[in-house]
């Protein structure tokens, strides 16, 4: 009996400490989790910060946001490129040799630090604009190299992207309402419904990618679009909408059934119990989730790659139309494709890192301004939902 | 003999493929509350929801025989109107169930959905309906009250008084007293007596005593089968079937 008692307790005790240890491994890998974020969050705003804030008046880069992109022209002199490259090979030479390794090392590496921030002072930078109105530099002193998009501004990838937001977001809500509110209030409990269900909820997984290609193949080439903002809304669009539909029609199954039965029994319609009694207390968690998916698919590059986006187009896109309807058919920039450009298809290094960081900080401003606008409609919503709850 | 109001002829009710309620024949005369007395699940509210075409919105409900008449007129006719029947035949519901909003908007929903009424207008519907429930000089300070925030008992009577401001012919109460005390089951019993005057009540309701004290008629229901139907002092003093009887004397005696 007295065996057993203290068997029981020891074993306790055991359950106890791995029940922390499991908490503490738990809170590890929550912690591991937040930290990258933060660190990857952290790198993106201090680097970016400093294309998009001067320390000057008005503490602002306004040219960021208001100028198209363009190439930037670097001129580097030679013969410090020639001297650091001797030393680099020096140092690499010491390295080998192994003798009196540190010492040495330290001496060169300084003595490189000091010349590559030379060669930075001395570099001549122009933008594509300027270099027109300036004479070339002698090719046998310096060294030309040439970055596009790491000079001016992102401003047509910035309103294309604004524009690709604002014609998606009426289309997203408008269909994704409708639908939930059909599959919530009005479908019929059979196979039909089953099955759209269903299918609808397979596809709030779907790879962006696929919906990038169906929509070049429809919009694009099958009714002959183009390049256009309007393929580029309908493709975000039905990307986003599954997600939404179904998002929608939980925040409408959750008003209690009472609720329209409340109203039926005063003589309202179908349509007027829904309207008076079940949508106020849940459009705004429908907003936010249009809002917040937005937000998310807004910001994939693989959908509008194929269907509305350019690498470059120096028209921002109010610009050069000959009529209203020209809006709807031109393609335009957009900031994560622009952003995928930056990173892939150009160096990092000092000349560019300036853009690409810039880019991607406003992008993330962008996109997590909506996203917090739209969780804090849902927790307005979730407010009003209360009584019910 | 008047013309009955409603005459419930040979209705059945089928969810889904059981059949909840067989065969129903009964008749309600005008300004006369009826009591429908029963154990839980005998189905008093599905008849009740039947009356005023409840079943056929959200459940998976289907008439299988016979049907019901409001006034002479079949109301599961193609052609018959429901909303205008559910104006005319208020059905409060056993739990209370108020908008979330506030005392006066809850009154006024109904008559303002189908048509506008000036705003004097809806105050006077307003404080018609809350006087018919006794609530009017306990609530006329506190119309924004939010719903939410009455006693149950006041809520109660603010969902009968939500169902009158429609002035409907017919009030179709479905327990409500299952969870008060005496006290103010009690009041609801003198409101029932008073709202007699000017509405056909039917009442369903598991209380016996309550039903001899305010009914008129009185129905007993088992299993959905309407097994006796008759004046309440004649089912009470010598129920014709055994099974009433039992029943009556299990829960009285
Ligand atoms: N919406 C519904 N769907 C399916 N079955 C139901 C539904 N409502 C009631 N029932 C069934 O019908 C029977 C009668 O229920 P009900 O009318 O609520 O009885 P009562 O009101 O007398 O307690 C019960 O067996 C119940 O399970
Ligand atoms: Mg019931």
């Amino acid at each position: 009996m007295n065996l057993l008692k203290t068997r029981s307790q020891k074993n306790g005790q055991i359950t106890a400490h791995s029940r922390n240890l499991l908490k503490r491994f738990f809170q590890f890998n929550t912690y591991l989790f937040f930290t990258c974020i933060c660190l990857i969050f952290l790198t993106i705003s201090i680097n970016g910060s400093k294309a998009i804030f001067t320390s000057k008046f008005p503490y602002i880069n306004t040219a960021f946001f208001t100028e198209k992109p363009q190439t930037l022209y670097v001129y580097k002199p030679k013969w410090i490129i020639q001297k650091l490259s001797a030393l680099e090979a020096e140092s690499e030479l010491i390295k080998q040799e192994d003798s009196n390794y540190e010492t040495k090392h330290l001496t060169v590496k300084k003595e490189i630090q000091l010349l590559e921030k030379q060669l930075l002072n001395e570099t001549i930078k122009f933008t594509e604009y300027q270099i027109q109105n300036s004479q070339e530099f002698d090719p046998n002193i310096y060294l030309r190299e040439t970055y596009p998009f790491s000079a001016g501004g992102i401003a047509p990838a910035l309103f294309g992207s604004i524009f690709l937001i604002l014609g998606t977001f009426p289309i997203v809500f408008l269909m994704g309402l409708s639908s939930a509110i059909y599959l919530s209030e009005y479908s019929p409990n059979d196979k039909t419904t089953k099955i759209i269900k269903n299918s609808i909820n397979a596809l709030a997984g779907t790879p962006s990618i696929i919906f990038g290609v169906f929509g070049y193949g429809i919009f694009v080439l099958a009714f002959g679009w183009g390049f256009s903002l309007l393929a580029g809304w309908l493709t975000i669009a039905l990307m986003t909408l599954p997600t939404v539909i179904s998002d929608c029609e939980i925040a409408l199954k959750r008003i209690p059934e009472r609720e329209r039965m409340n109203a039926i029994a005063l003589g309202a319609s179908k349509w007027q119990s829904i309207r008076h009694n079940v949508l106020p207390y849940s459009i705004n968690e429908i907003f936010a989730s249009t809002l917040f998916n937005i937000a998310k698919t807004s910001g994939e590059a693989a959908p509008i790659m194929f269907t509305a986006a350019y690498a470059f187009r120096d028209k921002l896109p109010w610009q050069g139309l000959e009529n209203w309807h020209d809006f709807f058919f031109q393609g335009v920039m957009a900031l994560p494709y622009h952003i995928y450009i930056l990173s892939v298809k150009l160096p990092i290094n000092a000349y560019t890192r300036d853009m690409q960081y810039g880019a991607a900080f406003i992008f993330l401003l962008f996109v997590g301004s909506l996203s917090m606008l739209g969780i804090y409609l849902k927790q307005l919503s979730i407010n009003k939902q209360k009584p019910y709850l | 003999m008047n013309v009955p109001i409603i005459s419930v002829n040979d209705f059945s009710l089928n969810y889904g493929q059981e059949r909840r309620l067989h065969n129903i024949n009964f008749d309600v005369i005008g300004h006369q509350v009826v009591a429908l007395i029963g154990p839980t699940g005998s189905g008093k509210s599905s008849l009740l929801r039947s009356i005023c075409r409840m079943n056929d919105i959200h459940y998976d409900a289907k008439i299988t025989s016979g049907t019901i008449y409001y006034k002479n007129q079949d109301i599961y006719k193609k052609e018959f109107n429901p909303l205008e029947l559910r104006r005319n035949v208020g059905f409060v519901f056993q739990k209370n169930n108020p908008f979330p909003k506030n005392v006066y908007e809850n009154v006024a929903y109904g008559p303002s959905l189908k048509k506008s009424h000036a705003t004097e207008e809806l105050d006077e519907i307003v404080k018609e309906s809350l006087n018919a429930v006794d609530l009017w000089e306990e609530l006329k300070d506190s119309l924004n009250l939010s719903a939410y925030q009455l006693t149950k008992n006041q809520q109660k009577r603010l969902c009968i008084a939500r169902a009158i401001a429609l002035k409907p012919e017919v009030l179709l109460l479905d327990e409500p007293c299952a969870t008060m005390d005496t006290i103010n089951t009690g009041k609801i019993e003198e409101l029932i007596n008073q709202l007699k005057k000017n509405y056909t009540i039917i009442i369903a309701t598991h209380n016996m005593q309550q039903a001899a004290r305010i009914s008129d008629q009185a129905g007993y229901l088992n299993e959905g089968r309407l097994i006796e139907f008759n004046r309440t002092d004649a089912l009470f003093m010598n129920p014709v079937n055994p099974e009433t009887e039992a029943y009556i004397s299990g829960r009285l005696g």
